[in-house]
């Protein structure tokens, strides 16, 4: 099991080196520089140049990206072009609130998506049924930041209960975990009731009725854990979608997380931030599949069994 | 006389879907007496499983549907009982094994816990759980396997001994019925042989009545007291072992089954022989005799209903041609 | 289970056989919800093609002041913008772009990560290997941060927004058609085609697709959806269709601005999302129960 943890750890090297790659390849051809940015329309050419010059953007990119990766080796993720801060303090700074404003978000998808999920299975063609799959149909085909949108009105606009922006005071994380959790609840709900139904029909359920087992014990003890092993991977992938699908929600409630930061880079070519702030979103990411894995091993044998042997 | 065990009044059942009715069962009897094993043949699709599964009341819910009849179990309709009084019945009093082991096993349980549920389900005694457990060794080495493998998963088994943890499990209360369906169809053949062998001693020891679902004519020979022959949802033949495999008249899809009718004392497998055409769309059943598209000796009266001829006091086949001869 | 199963596949054999479109198409219409989804989406479809008809683009854009954050009412029955342009005109002509950049964007997706996933599926080893690990990486960048990225590079633009999101949706194409290839590849016929000296060019076209195609074209449905949706939120990010061109995430964002005294404004476009992405999900879902009976009870 180590084993596997280390490799799965030693495997993200050369991911983070191949994202950085292609996030540079792409900033690279992205059309402008640094200085004719910052400076706007009054500066002169010569500026401009001198700005660049002292940027380091005056060199090939490939000179820069390879100046910037040792850089990175020695975690200095350089500053920004614009702000002139550090770009590694910045991340650090904004990454506890990608990750916690996520983290909510999934917890309340969970709490939304699977006591509902198995309910509409298990009463399946009833109203139990109807209700939540006609809500989930509904907010998985909505746009993250309408729904939020939506929140606010109510909330903000209509009850003024709410901040619509900022994170100022904790109140402030409720519209964007929720909103994050109707959406992410919704896809929850929808594969949690599809996944128990298909294991409610599965040999080995009814092997446990024929043994005697009750409806209840049956779906609790033995078409359960069964079930969630696909949601399991589902609530991964949403994690990981999310660290970096929060981006329009943090953009939507004014959040400091990576998401804004890395935006407002893109918009204004300030590679370093960009480079810095989507590497950290792809150390995370990892990071989350592979926790993901180890509970999915956790909670399944068969999987727990081939870490552990030697092909792990 | 022996005593009656299992007796089964004109069944019917049917699947309901959306888009079609397959009429699976249509109208059989037969009974079963304490002890005795009975043996259901025919080809795939014959409605055997259909059978098993409606004496266990484990239909798939909202599809299958009992059109009509009665499943007597110790003289109570079990298709009358409240739920609860059925879930009772099962793994205690019934008990099944299906058909592919593969599956049939909670890949997340351990085997000793699957076991175990089985026993802690029907706990009148109530036994404390390190003698649920002592129980769980005891019915572990009964089928073969070291009580010390307990703790393991399903996928760390073989075929043949998931099997046998099937077994286990479906004969830890010592049921009074065991209803197998195709136990040994989806194992090896050398496996097949040695899982027969178990059920056999097991049943005996055990005294457990049994109805053995099978497509395997030599599977039928070793295990089987009596022989029921389903085709399209009928039962077209009963009667003993030696009235199925020595009888004189059959019914003409029983012939064709056997191909030639071997010779009991001839222990070798001898499989379905393939007859030509296949079995009427069940989700449109002709009136008459359903064997009729498919029979060498059709004639006009076969498109009539039939009825069940007594060709001895055990042997009875659903055929008129057979009427002529009495 | 097994008996009802059996049966019903005996059954098919002795049944008259339809063409199997004719089938799936049976199977289809008996699916209520897959169906309104399909007419609802048909209706918004129409709407797109005829939009200049329903109301001229010049009409979408061109600004009426005068006329301007006007209520819902039987002349304007979404109301009116900012600017005084009618939101009705504005969210068909807008349907008329996201679901064109949606469409296009979820074929050409399927096109290219399908034939990248099947062929490295078929040719497997080392091969399969470069181009698995190659997407491992291209995963790790979160699909907008990837689209916003490309889009920053290469301009804003409908065709520059649909080559953006094919990209960032190639790595998903190509594993769900390797998965499904490698399902098929393993069979005997395969084998057999292959032993008889088929082409490997002719074994592709005449016995992976036809096998594979019906799970492509369900996900190719299901993936239109969101692609709408990632087109909305790279308008919301400012980095999408740019104005005067309406397209439902922008005017989505458009309206934000008049959030507390307009909210209705922000509620029609976002109807048209759900509306169109929720059908094709419909659809979608139709589709693969159509096409794969068995995973329906």
């Amino acid at each position: 099991m180590y084993k596997y943890v280390l490799k799965r750890l030693a495997w993200m090297i050369p991911i983070i080196l191949g994202v950085s790659v292609i996030i540079f390849c792409i900033l690279s051809v992205t059309p402008g520089d640094p200085g004719t940015f910052i400076l706007g329309a009054g500066g002169t050419q010569a500026d401009v140049d001198e700005l660049n010059r002292k940027l380091g953007y005056d060199l090939p990119a490939w000179q820069r990206y390879f100046k910037y990766m040792f850089g990175a080796l020695r975690l200095d993720l350089g500053t920004s072009y614009m702000t002139k801060l550090s770009v590694l303090d910045e991340v650090l700074a904004k990454a506890p609130v990608s990750v916690s404003v996520a983290f909510l978000g999934i917890l309340t998808s969970l709490v939304i998506g699977i006591p509902l999920g198995v309910l509409s299975a298990v009463k399946q063609y009833s109203l139990l049924d109807a209700i939540p799959t006609f809500l989930a149909i509904f907010l998985a085909a909505a746009p993250s930041f309408w729904v939020g949108l939506m929140l606010m009105v109510f909330f903000s606009v209509k009850l003024g209960w709410l901040p619509s922006q900022g994170i100022t005071s904790i109140k402030g994380y409720f519209m964007p975990m929720l909103s994050l959790g109707l959406i992410y609840g919704a896809q929850t709900l929808r594969f949690t009731r599809s996944s128990m139904l298909e294991t409610i029909r599965q040999d080995y359920v009814r092997t446990a009725k024929a043994k005697g087992a009750s409806e209840r014990a049956v779906i609790w003890k033995h078409a359960m854990q069964n079930a969630l092993l696909p949601v399991i991977t589902v609530t991964g992938n949403n994690f990981g979608a999310l660290l970096g699908g929060a981006i329009v929600t943090e953009t939507l409630f004014g959040l400091p997380g990576l998401g804004t930061y890395i935006v407002a880079g893109i918009k204004a070519k300030d590679i370093p931030v960009v480079m810095g702030g989507t590497i950290s979103l792809a150390i995370l990411f990892s990071i989350v599949m592979l926790l993901m894995d180890l509970l999915y091993a956790y909670v399944d044998p068969r999987i727990k069994a081939k870490y552990a042997g030697n092909r792990g | 006389m022996a005593e009656t065990l299992l007796e089964v009044k004109d069944l019917a059942v049917k699947y309901k879907t959306d888009l079609e009715t397959v009429f699976a069962v249509n109208g059989i009897s037969f009974s079963l007496n304490k002890g005795e094993t009975l043996g259901i043949v025919g080809e795939t699709g014959a409605g055997k499983t259909t059978t098993a599964l409606t004496i266990l009341r484990l239909l798939p819910e909202r599809v299958g549907v009992v059109g009509k009849g009665q499943v007597l179990f110790e003289g109570e309709d079990l298709l009358a009982l409240p739920e609860h009084d059925m879930m009772k019945k099962r793994g205690d009093k019934i008990s099944m094994i299906f058909q592919d082991p593969m599956t049939s096993l909670n890949p997340v349980h351990t085997i000793g816990g699957q076991i175990a549920e089985a026993l802690r389900l029907h706990n009148e005694k109530n036994r404390t759980r390190e003698q649920l457990e002592a129980r769980v060794d005891e019915v572990l080495e009964m089928v073969g396997i070291p009580p010390s493998r307990k703790g393991d998963y399903p996928h760390q088994f073989s075929g043949g001994m998931k099997q046998r943890v099937v077994i286990a499990m479906a004969l830890a209360c010592e049921p009074d019925l065991l209803i197998a369906d195709e136990p040994t169809t989806a194992l090896d053949v050398t496996i097949q042989a040695q899982v027969l062998l178990l059920m056999r001693e097991l049943r005996d020891r055990l005294q457990t009545a049994m109805i053995l679902i099978t497509h395997d004519l030599g599977v039928v020979a070793q295990m089987c007291d009596r022989v029921a022959v389903m085709y399209a949802g009928e039962l077209v033949e009963k009667g003993t072992l030696a009235d199925i495999f020595t009888g004189a008249r059959h019914h003409p899809y029983t012939q064709g089954l056997f191909g030639s009718i071997p010779k009991l004392e001839d222990e070798s497998k001898t499989l379905l022989h393939p007859i030509d055409g296949l079995m009427p769309d069940p989700t449109d059943l002709p009136e008459g005799c359903r064997f009729l598209p498919r029979c060498p000796h059709a004639c006009e009266k076969c498109k009539e209903k039939q009825e069940d001829i007594a060709l001895s006091p055990t042997h009875t086949a659903r055929c008129h041609m057979l009427e002529r001869k009495v | 289970m097994e008996a009802m199963k059996s049966y019903a596949s005996d059954g098919a054999i002795t049944m008259k056989k339809p063409s199997q479109i004719k089938e799936i198409w049976r199977r289809f219409r008996k699916n209520k919800l897959a169906m309104a989804g399909l007419i609802v989406l048909s209706v918004m479809i129409l709407a797109a093609v005829f939009a200049e008809q329903i109301g001229t683009y010049q009409s979408a854009i061109a600004m009426d002041v005068k006329n301007k954050l006007q209520n819902p009412s039987w002349q304007h029955i979404f109301g009116t913008d900012g600017y005084g342009r009618d939101l009705f005109i504005r969210c068909v002509h807008g349907g008329r772009v996201s679901l064109f950049i949606g469409f296009a964007a979820s074929i050409a997706g399927m096109l290219c990560g399908g034939i990248l996933g099947m062929i490295s599926a078929y040719y497997g080893n080392k091969f399969d290997n470069a181009v698995m690990r190659t997407l491992d990486v291209f995963s790790a960048i979160p699909t907008i941060l990837l689209a916003l990225t490309l889009v920053a590079a290469l301009g804003q633009g409908i065709v520059n927004i649909i080559v953006a999101l094919v990209i960032s949706r190639i790595p998903a194409f190509a594993r769900i058609v390797r998965a499904s290839t490698l399902g098929v590849v393993d069979q005997d016929y395969i084998e057999a085609a292959r032993a008889g000296g088929t082409s490997d060019y002719h074994i592709m076209l005449k016995h992976i697709i036809p096998n594979i195609v019906g799970p492509l074209i369900v996900q190719t449905t299901m993936n239109v959806s969101s692609m709408i949706l990632q087109t909305a939120s790279l308008s919301f990010l400012g980095l999408g269709i740019s104005a005067p061109r309406p397209e439902w995430g922008a005017l989505i964002s458009e309206a934000k601005e008049y959030i507390r005294i307009k909210p209705f404004m922000i509620l029609f476009p976002g109807l048209c999302i759900i509306l169109a992405s929720a059908s094709i999900n419909l659809l979608g879902d139709g589709l693969r129960d159509a096409l794969d009976p068995r995973l329906k009870s």
